[in-house]
């Protein structure tokens, strides 16, 4: 009977309701994202601001071409051609080039814990693969470039964090900062065994992060907390592969590695210097295309959504942005109060029939709690969902508040259904 | 047998300058099978006088008795079982929900009753026929003409088959020939042995009641 008239009642105000839907279902994901993201949000704030700065961010991705992914060019031409391209890349004025590459890492079987799987919580089945008698996992990775660490400023718990040195590639080893997780098995100066663009590898783990270290990730577009990964350096090779000779190493692996690294380093996100437009990227990349051979490509723009939240939301707005969002709140809970005392008012008529017809006054008051309990929870999935979208996480509390809200934005119309009693039952005319 | 007594009932609203006594000590006894007019002028206290005997307000003083309990002082939850079981409403506006077929109207009183799904169809359907509406089960109140209408408020006040049947005006808002049909309805109702209250201005409403109350200022005279 309740469900009934409930139904019936939407029907009725569908207009008015879809506004509700819309209003709560915007206060929600705002109260949620400043609840859930404030902690991060005071941890980042500073190094978001710096890196952030008010600037845009743009995906440059080379288009994909049959075979990329396998051997490459076979030629070390073709191969100085990326590495000069690259360099080029970087040490220009025009824009700023970073690399941040999530990627998993393919590590021999070590003593996992599954949160550092890659996609494990997304039901990956594709984890771990054999190889010459051997499980690899792959584990959760960002190769990243100099700059991008630099600006960053990713503290360690212990050891140290990646230097300059540690980009450049020195044959013996791959220096690794991991998160803070990784410290239950690992400790800093242990190895691991993997692949590195394809070539196998060890790794040094040189420094462990402070627990829940993060950074601002621009392919997830959000602050990806860094506890269960590895923060892999984006190598340069300064040497040519045929001059690298070793029982470990040998030139075609090392020519495949470096092909692949600088393949995979033509996907990556600019900013533009002061004084410069993207136009003036396009300019200077297709020049540097035409000059290396380098492959079409194309220019996404970093939604940078999370940013921009986070930059409303930062120290220096947090307040204001609380405020003005918890006045959007106030608002809603009170267009939520006229909502339902309209609802009341327009069904009073119909309420009073179900009173004549053996109905409790608590079960009318059920019937407009029960709309806006409804209300409540279509806009919680709504936002659930967005967030989950956005930022991957939702506030029990602000569902446990709403809830308990709920029945106050139902008193008004609760007491006009109350007060309007007696007489009124009639509607007779004499 | 005494279905209805009301002793020294008292009922005002608001209070000190602005209240308005709009019962003043009514002394009314009903019998089981009576068909009572209850007549006066507009403000004489005939609407609260249904509100009581329905048991949608609590009056102030006196005692009302419905064969032989104590109505006053019950909780609301009891009242509300006490209107679902022992009385049937029927208004002059029909008070029908626009949104709801003739058959969910009717059945409305059915629910609330908790009568099973099998029981409630077969109930609606035999006041369908008993109503002569049964080719209107599935139109809307908006659909029906005022006799319809009214006779649709009569089997919903019926389906629970109720002791006592209240009435306001139950002919005010049709003609003078759906006036006579709905009338002799309430006859036949009164002689299968329902006790019928109806609250009127019309004398030739009032003409078809065993017994014409009289209310005066709150009071019968």
């Amino acid at each position: 009977m309740i469900m009934e008239q409930l139904i019936l009642n939407i029907k009725k105000t569908k207009f008015m309701f879809l506004l509700m839907i819309v209003l709560l279902t915007v206060v929600f994901f705002l109260l949620n994202f400043l609840f859930t993201e404030s902690g991060d949000v005071r941890v980042v704030d500073e190094r978001l601001k710096t890196i952030y700065n008010g600037k845009e961010y743009f995906f440059v991705s080379k288009e994909f071409e049959d075979g990329d992914s396998g051997i490459f060019y076979h030629s070390l031409d073709r191969l100085n051609d990326l590495k000069n391209a690259q360099r080029e890349l970087m040490n220009q004025q025009i824009f700023e080039y970073y690399l941040q590459i999530r990627q998993p890492l393919e590590l021999v079987e070590f003593k996992d814990n599954i949160s550092f799987i890659a996609n494990y919580r997304e039901g990956s089945k594709d984890n771990s693969f054999e190889m010459s008698g051997q499980t690899y996992f792959r584990a959760k990775a960002y190769y990243i470039s100099q700059n991008i660490i630099g600006k960053l400023g990713l503290n360690v718990s212990f050891g140290r964090p990646l230097q300059n040195d540690d980009f450049i590639y020195r044959n013996d080893y791959v220096p690794v900062m991991v998160g803070r997780n990784y410290a239950d098995n690992f400790s800093v100066g242990d190895m691991l065994q993997g692949f590195y663009w394809n070539k196998s590898v060890d790794f040094k783990i040189i420094g462990i992060l402070e627990e829940s270290e993060s950074m601002l990730s621009f392919s997830q577009d959000n602050i990806e907390v860094l506890d269960d990964y590895i923060l892999v350096p984006a190598l340069d090779f300064p040497y040519d592969p045929v001059d690298i000779h070793n029982e470990d190493s040998q030139p075609d692996d090392e020519r495949l590695m470096q092909e692949v690294a600088y393949s995979s380093y033509l996907n990556f996100i600019i900013t533009m210097s002061e004084g410069y437009e993207l136009n003036d990227f396009v300019a200077y990349y297709d020049s540097i295309r035409s000059k290396y051979n380098i492959p079409e490509y194309y220019i996404a723009d970093v939604s940078m959504f999370t940013v921009r939240m986070l930059q409303l939301s930062n120290a220096e707005y947090y307040d204001s942005t609380l405020f003005l969002v918890c006045c959007i709140a106030v608002f809603s809970f009170l267009c939520m109060c006229v909502y339902l005392s309209l609802n009341s008012l327009r069904n009073l008529n119909a309420y009073y029939t179900h009173i004549l017809l053996g109905a409790g006054y608590f079960r009318i008051y059920i019937m407009i709690l029960s709309e806006a309990l409804l209300i409540a929870a279509i806009c919680h999935l709504s936002a659930f969902f967005i967030s989950g979208a956005v930022s991957g996480s939702y506030s029990f509390p602000l569902v446990a508040a709403s809830f308990l809200l709920s029945p106050l934005t139902a008193m008004p119309a609760m007491a006009i259904v109350r007060k309007l009693t007696g007489t009124d039952f009639l509607w007779r005319k004499e | 047998m005494e279905k209805i007594a009301l002793r020294n009932i008292k009922k005002s609203f608001g209070t000190g300058d602005r209240a308005v006594h709009a019962l003043q000590g009514i002394n009314l006894s009903i019998k089981e099978g009576e068909m009572v007019a209850v007549m006066g002028k507009s403000g004489s206290g005939k609407s609260t006088l249904l509100n009581v005997l329905g048991g949608l307000v609590q009056v102030d003083e006196g005692e009302y008795l419905f064969e032989g309990s104590r109505i006053n002082g019950l909780s609301q939850r009891q009242l509300s079982a006490f209107r679902s079981r022992k009385i049937g409403f029927i208004l002059q506006y029909h008070a029908l929900l626009d949104d709801r077929t003739v058959f969910q109207n009717i059945a409305l009183p059915l629910q609330y009753g908790k009568s099973n799904k099998n029981a409630i169809s077969a109930r609606v359907e035999e006041l369908l026929r008993q109503l002569e509406i049964y080719d209107k089960r599935d139109s809307h109140p908006y659909e029906l003409s005022g006799g319809q209408c009214q006779r649709t408020a009569i089997a919903r006040a019926l389906a629970n088959n109720p002791d006592v049947l209240l009435a306001d005006e139950p002919t005010g808002s049709l003609d003078s020939h759906t006036e006579t049909t709905i009338m002799e309805m309430f006859r036949q109702m009164n002689r299968a042995g329902k006790t019928i209250i109806i609250v009127t201005h019309d004398k030739s409403v009032a003409d078809y009641c065993n017994r014409i109350v009289i209310i005066k200022d709150g009071m019968v005279q």
